[in-house]
């Protein structure tokens, strides 16, 4: 009996692909039961996961410990470089807490959501992205704290991402680079709406908006969310920055790249909102 | 025969979801140039070395259908690709006689290469723009993970299917 049997093994091979085709077909059509495997196979697995994971907690500090050493003379220039920020940060606290209460005001009057009073749970990122093309986080909160799916994520930055999967004690929080994340967003210069969209690790976002193509738009604007009507984020987070602009497709809009205000790969701890969006 | 296949599904089940804890555990915390080692498609490329191509697609379907449960991609691409890749690794394979030790290198290596290509691939064809440029740093960590591993993991497949001897290696012979 030889090793390869080609029309067997095709046929095996043709079945096994139309078998995962079928799959990727259901979760584009966004299946609650694909997502309902996803989440039992994450609670199932957490446990476990957790033991392998402080099992190599050792072995990961020190891997991290040497694959930083090379990094010694950008260590130093950025220690000199938060000196002097704290310099200037303690020259500016004492204007911080008139700052402060003059917000707090301003906040009771508008009702601002981002700023003001809606609930928010403090979270440990526990795993980075799975997979080299994966943009998700684990956090160590999960539904038996009250996170849902698609609760927004923050940092004091800004907008991190949303919670696209929930277990019993983990989430996971689909980045705000994801390619398959979209937000609304509004130009806080001009109250222009778009769409910011991921394009992945180290990459910008674009932002999709009706502006006319040769309309000005001053590099550093901020974007924020829209909050519009059934919006699934509250307004007024703080999401990106322009740092470009370029013909839309077609050439009848402007699209904005945006620098996201948050590296969402380095980050410890995260804020998840505690809000659903109306219905 | 279905006695000896439950048996190498008794060994191949918790191997894969211990290679898996593996992974998601310990791997992801060991980024190089910001990318991590793909164990899951590493067990993928020493079941088609070790077993050739029918095995190279069922444990690269079932590997990567494991691994797609813990993503936030989309659900079957891992399989998808891991299942063609094994299989493609398997062909290759078998064109070896009595293969040496740098020709599963070689294959592990090429493997590696062209899953990490067919992912961005099959994604662009999902319509979601997996940026082209990650594909070369992402391939060679990968790569060298596996170049690395692939003669352990060879030894741990050969258990699991059930020719700890390598004979099937040898005098190239099917496999239950």
């Amino acid at each position: 009996m030889a090793l390869s049997r080609p029309r067997g093994s095709r046929t095996r091979l043709t079945v096994l692909v139309l078998a995962a085709v079928t799959v990727l077909v259901l979760d584009q059509r966004d299946l609650p039961v694909v997502r309902q495997v996803r989440e039992g196979a994450a609670t199932v697995l957490s446990p476990f996961e957790g033991v392998a994971e402080t099992a190599s907690r050792p072995v990961r500090d020190v891997w991290e410990g040497v694959s930083k050493y090379g990094d010694v003379d950008d260590l130093e220039a950025e220690n000199r470089e938060l000196a002097e920020r704290v310099a200037e940060l303690e020259a500016a606290q004492a204007t911080e807490t008139d700052t402060r209460r003059q917000l707090e005001e301003l906040t009771a009057t508008l009702d601002l959501p981002w700023v003001g009073d809606i609930p928010d749970l403090t979270a440990k990122v526990t795993s980075g992205p799975r997979s080299n093309f994966s943009h998700a986080v684990v956090v160590n909160k999960g539904s038996s704290d009250g996170v849902k799916v698609g609760m927004p994520v923050v940092t004091g930055g800004g907008l991190v991402g949303r919670v696209s999967q929930v277990s019993k004690k983990h989430s996971t929080i689909e980045l705000i680079t994801d390619p398959e994340f979209q937000v609304g967003v509004r130009l806080v210069d001009t109250g222009d709406l778009g769409t910011a969209r991921g394009q992945g690790r180290d990459e910008p976002l674009v932002v999709d908006t009706g502006i006319a193509p040769d309309a000005e738009v001053a590099e550093g604007s901020a974007l924020v969310t829209s909050g519009v009507d059934r919006s699934a984020y509250p307004d007024g987070v703080p999401v990106a920055k322009v740092s470009d602009t370029r013909e839309g497709s077609g050439g009848l809009s402007l699209d904005l790249i945006a620098e996201p205000l948050v590296d969402p790969y380095r980050l410890t701890f995260v804020d998840i909102l505690l809000w659903e969006p109306p219905q | 025969m279905i006695a000896e296949r439950l048996i190498v599904l008794r060994r191949a089940a918790p191997v894969l979801i211990a290679v898996l804890l593996v992974q998601v555990g310990v791997m992801t915390g060991l980024p190089v140039f910001g990318a991590v080692a793909d164990l899951m498609l590493l067990v993928t490329l020493a079941a088609a070395s070790v077993g050739g191509p029918d095995k190279g697609a069922a444990y690269g379907f079932a590997a990567g259908l494991l691994y797609d449960l813990v993503l936030d991609t989309p659900f079957g691409m891992s399989a998808l690709v891991y299942a063609l890749v094994g299989y493609a690794i398997g062909v290759f394979g078998a064109w070896a006689l009595q293969p040496r030790w740098w020709f599963h290198e070689v294959t592990a290596i090429a493997g590696s290469i062209a899953s990490v290509i067919l992912t961005v691939a099959v994604a662009r064809v999902l319509g979601l723009p997996y940026p082209f440029d990650d594909v070369v740093r992402i391939a060679l960590v990968v790569a060298t993970w596996n170049a690395l591993l692939i003669l352990p993991a060879r030894r741990l497949l050969r258990w699991v299917i059930g020719d700890p001897d390598g004979a099937a290696d040898r005098f190239r012979i099917a496999l239950p």
